[in-house]
């Protein structure tokens, strides 16, 4: 029989739950605390297959728990009950593996749905622990104060968040933005968390997602580097030294490791459509993308892939106007070279993302899709579309 | 009394919307929207097949060649190699440059963008350095696209951009289609030294 553990400070929430649980008997035992504090005392008593839990609670608050969870239960997956929770940043963290997050007030049978697949992910052997880049999105987003101490093979580093902002950061050789993009990728991470803010100068003026986003782009590039190193000083490399090579970052999933043939630059004519078509598949394979058109800045498609009906030849022209007159707004406004821009409709977002000096992406997505991941993933691939796709 | 100078407004407003164009999404889109527009253009003529090359140059000094209805009369030089006497912009540019001296700013940068290597102008052997103003990527696709509606001998016929003089007389070459034609340079500079505009027509196999 599993065990499931509700955290909540709310003893009247605590009794409902129970009560509904009750039909459930045969499937699951539910036990309950009222605090992070009790909730770890119940955890080093039994074993418990799954922790429901609350972020606000007196003594240790749940992002105390979750911490404590990271470091000794990193197995158990975890539901997080929040009041703030908005539907991007759902989605966003719904893909970092760690934790599933319900909003309040909880609808009772999500909740229970959410408890069976959690349950079920457990022997399926899934979970794999609590990911900084989800836990630290959690912070932002119940806007909390804290310090948070993080470590990761051995590297130490100091992450300092004022109402939810990340002001500050450290490690033992960065400080400030660049130690923060360099503590965002790291994996494998044990958490401590002090709910107060240890600096009161604000020396990082991005939001979090830039941190984190940029400090992607900087490990890909590094490990990119690192790749064309080895490839110049060894004949092959073998399938082990690039799976070392390439590690996934934290969240990804298996399907998203690098592609294999982003060891090395594309030579004929062939090799660039081939990778580039490629690039585009792994791309049109995100989460609720529809379409995803590589265009010549001239407006004229030079690939895409798209769901039948789609006049991928017609979004490229019209696409061409909107990419730019936003990087004129740019130009206007003196911000500098566009990264995104972004037009949100009715029915779901248009991105456009510069590929190198000739080239942009146009990735058309349904309301369903996973923006901080589309994100990702462009600034991922920007580098080799913009090689395979040069005219 | 004299009227004085009157201008074409169809023409002040073309070269300003070019201008426009430029300022608002940047040379490349804007490059893109004239030729897309150019080619479509030639979706509104029927298709026509000329029994023999001479019937096709016959259909250019009867004024009925579709080329020719576009740009008017260009002289053949020999070995399919043609020269256009007149640049059919040039009223526009002289309307234009009567009143305001010179044409709109950005102009240089749009005629770059032209020039630079992309899928679209190599679709239609059009820029690569034969490009002298904005105008090229109106009239060279058009052209381009006109020629693939005509045939001669039931064989498809291609045009390759040869060359192209500015107002100014200075002279542009696309060496990247001189080079794929085989016609020589020196053909293309010494049809330039009396034309604006020079061109090779291939009959396909």
């Amino acid at each position: 029989m599993k065990n499931i553990l509700i955290v909540d400070d709310e003893k009247s929430f605590l009794s409902s739950l129970i009560f509904g649980f009750e039909s459930y008997a045969a499937d699951f035992n539910t036990m309950t605390a009222e605090n992070g504090k009790k909730a770890v005392e119940v955890m080093k008593s039994r074993d418990i297959d799954l922790v429901v839990t609350d972020l606000k609670m007196p003594e240790m608050d749940g992002f105390e728990l979750l911490a404590y969870l990271s470091r000794n239960y990193p197995g158990v997956p975890v539901i997080v009950m929040s009041a703030y929770c908005t539907s991007e940043i759902k989605t966003m963290l719904k893909d970092s593996g760690a934790f599933t997050i319900l909003e309040k007030p909880i609808d009772f049978q999500d909740l229970v749905n959410k408890i069976f697949l959690g349950l079920e992910a457990v022997s399926e052997g899934f979970i794999q622990g609590i990911a900084l880049p989800a836990f630290l999105q959690l912070v932002e987003m119940e806007k909390k104060t804290c310090t948070l101490r993080i470590e990761s093979h051995g590297q130490k580093g100091l992450l300092y968040f004022q109402d939810g902002i990340l002001i500050d950061a450290e490690t033992d050789k960065e400080q400030h933005e660049s130690a923060a993009c360099t503590i965002g990728c790291w994996e494998d991470t044990r958490i401590e968390i002090e709910s107060f803010c240890r600096k009161k100068m604000r020396q990082i003026d991005k939001p979090l997602n830039y941190i984190l986003m940029e400090g992607y782009r900087i490990k890909d590039e590094q490990q990119r580097q690192n790749v064309a190193r080895t490839s110049s000083s060894t004949t092959v490399a073998n399938a082990a030294g690039f799976e070392d090579l390439w590690p996934l970052t934290p969240g990804m999933l298996e399907e998203e490791k690098p592609l294999e043939k982003d060891i090395y630059e594309p030579d004929t004519k062939e090799d660039k459509v081939a990778q580039t078509k490629e690039i585009l598949n792994e791309l049109a394979k995100l989460q609720g993308v529809d379409a995803v058109c590589l265009v010549a800045r001239d407006g004229f498609l030079l690939d895409s892939i798209a769901r039948t009906g789609t006049d991928t030849e017609m979004i490229a022209a019209i696409a061409s106007g909107g990419f730019g007159a936003s990087e004129a707004m740019g130009r206007q406004i003196e911000k500098g070279a566009m990264i995104i821009s972004m037009i949100e409709f009715e029915k779901g977002p248009v991105m456009f993302s510069p590929i190198g000096n000739d080239a942009f992406l146009v990735i058309i997505a349904g309301k369903d899709g996973n923006l901080g991941m589309i994100r990702l993933k462009i600034k991922k691939y920007c580098g080799e579309l913009a090689m395979a796709a040069a005219i | 009394m004299s009227e004085g100078k009157i201008l074409d407004i169809a023409h002040i407003s073309f070269l300003d919307m070019i201008k426009i164009m430029i300022t608002m999404s940047g040379a490349a889109s804007a490059k893109g929207a004239l030729i897309r527009n150019a080619i479509k253009t030639a979706d509104k003529i029927a298709e026509v097949d000329y029994p023999t090359f001479d019937d096709y140059l016959a259909a250019i000094e009867n004024a009925s060649n579709p080329i020719t209805m576009i740009e008017g009369k260009a002289t053949h030089s020999g070995n399919f190699v043609f020269g256009l006497q007149n640049c059919p912009f040039g009223p526009s540019i002289k309307n234009y440059t009567q009143v305001f001296e010179k044409l709109p700013e950005g102009f240089a940068d749009f005629t770059a963008e032209f020039n630079k290597q992309s899928n679209i102008t190599d679709q239609y052997r059009v820029g690569e350095g034969a490009g002298v103003s904005p105008f090229c990527s109106v009239h060279q696709p058009m052209r381009s696209a006109f020629a693939e509606k005509i045939m001669i001998g039931g064989k498809k016929i291609k045009i390759f951009q040869l060359g192209c003089k500015s107002g100014s007389g200075k002279k542009g070459f696309a060496e990247k289609w001189i080079a794929e034609s085989g016609v020589s340079r020196d053909v293309v500079d010494k049809i330039l030294d009396n034309h604006m505009c020079c061109y090779y027509l291939k009959v396909l196999a």
